[in-house]
């Protein structure tokens, strides 16, 4: 297995990704490149979710949101 | 028709991975099989990855009374992230939830959410909230997403969807959906009239919709195949007409086979005559024997019949 292959393998948990055997490395490269943009925004977005929910929390229960969230 | 599929299939994975439809030109030779299995791969990795931290947030909303959590989430916590979300809250709390959202808000978070996460939430849901949601999609022309809900939703969620959507919208979730087994329940829900309007419903619009319906019934058990393909016995000439000109001048023949295979004898020789009529005086004589060979001995004899050759 490719090392390009492998490291798409690992971004998809493990999952079987034989199919994609007849990729070019460009192209595996650039579906890995794809999986890493779609965490980063997903982290992104969960973030600044979680900062805008906290400021329409209560003051008193801010501190146990914030630790339930983070 | 399977282009078609593809189509669909690498529409869904660029939603899931929030890339543009152009970016995934590479992966366009594979079959729907392999891209249905890697979208549901990315998508697993995408919801595992942060799955404590969506559970964390799903239990933040016990904290707090569901009318605030309502009024917090359509403020600020983007559909894509309630989708995640949904399928993590207990029943009784999901469904009160949603009925304090937005319709608009909630159909933004159905189009972003994989159901299978989200069955036992869903399968809670008033099929009043449920129709309504679904009628949101339906008016958004979001037809892919809602052919998801059908392997999630109940008989009688979409049963009382399927009394709602029109003939049109039908023929395009049909499409999509996935299970065939499902998807032969789904027809099975129908009745008589919603039947009939499906096959018009293809005819419309010069016939843009003969890929989406052929298709459907191809993929229907025998019983299922058989109710939906005798409808053609009592449509109108010009929807004959406009199949026809589908099965001869879009090339889809072979795709219109198991419908003609599994109408009664009454409807066949209705629409073999059509087709065999149309065929020959639309000039289309190697189209014509192409059709004749590929069919059955008793469907050919039918077609040689009504083209007067026997």
């Amino acid at each position: 297995m490719s090392s390009e292959l492998s490291d798409l393998q690992a971004r998809l948990g493990g999952a079987d990704v034989t199919a994609l055997q007849a990729l070019s490395s460009a192209d595996l490269a650039r579906f890995s490149g794809l999986i890493e943009h779609a965490c980063e925004h997903q982290t992104e977005t969960l973030k600044q979710a979680s900062e805008q929910a906290l400021k329409h929390i209560p003051a008193l229960l801010r501190p146990a949101v914030r630790k339930l969230l983070f | 028709m399977s282009d078609l599929l593809r189509q669909a299939e690498l529409e869904k994975l660029a939603v899931t991975l929030d890339a543009p439809l152009a970016e995934l030109e590479f992966l366009a030779a594979y079959e729907v099989d392999t891209l249905r299995e890697l979208r549901n791969s990315v998508s697993a990795a995408l919801f595992d990855r942060q799955v404590k931290r969506f559970q964390r947030l799903a239990d933040s909303t016990k904290l707090l009374p569901n009318k605030l959590v309502a009024g917090i989430t359509t403020k600020v916590i983007p559909p894509m992230l309630s989708a995640q979300i949904t399928g993590l809250l207990e029943p009784d709390d999901a469904v009160d939830l949603a009925q304090r959202l937005d319709v608009n808000y909630l159909a933004d978070v159905c189009v972003a959410m994989d159901p299978r996460r989200a069955a036992p939430v869903l399968r809670a849901m008033p099929a009043t909230t449920v129709v309504e949601v679904a009628m949101e999609m339906q008016r958004r022309r979001a037809f892919m997403p809602m052919a998801r809900f059908v392997d999630a939703l109940t008989d009688d969620q979409i049963s009382a969807v399927a009394q709602r959507m029109s003939a049109e919208g039908l023929l395009h979730v049909g499409f999509f959906v996935e299970s065939q087994a499902r998807l032969s329940q789904l027809i099975g829900l129908l009745d008589e009239a919603q039947l009939s309007a499906t096959m018009p419903a293809a005819a419309a619009d010069q016939g843009a919709l003969w890929p989406q319906a052929l298709s459907l019934v191809e993929r229907l058990d025998q019983t299922q195949r058989a109710r939906l393909s005798n409808v053609l016995s009592s449509v109108s000439p010009e929807v004959l007409d406009s199949l026809s000109k589908a099965l001869f001048e879009q090339e889809l023949w072979r795709d219109g086979l198991p419908m003609l295979e599994a109408m009664d004898d009454a409807a066949q020789e209705i629409v073999v005559a059509a087709l065999a009529s149309h065929a020959d005086q639309a000039g289309h004589p190697d189209h014509l024997e192409s059709f004749l060979q590929s069919l059955s001995d008793g469907l050919q004899r039918k077609v040689q019949i009504a083209l007067g050759r026997i």
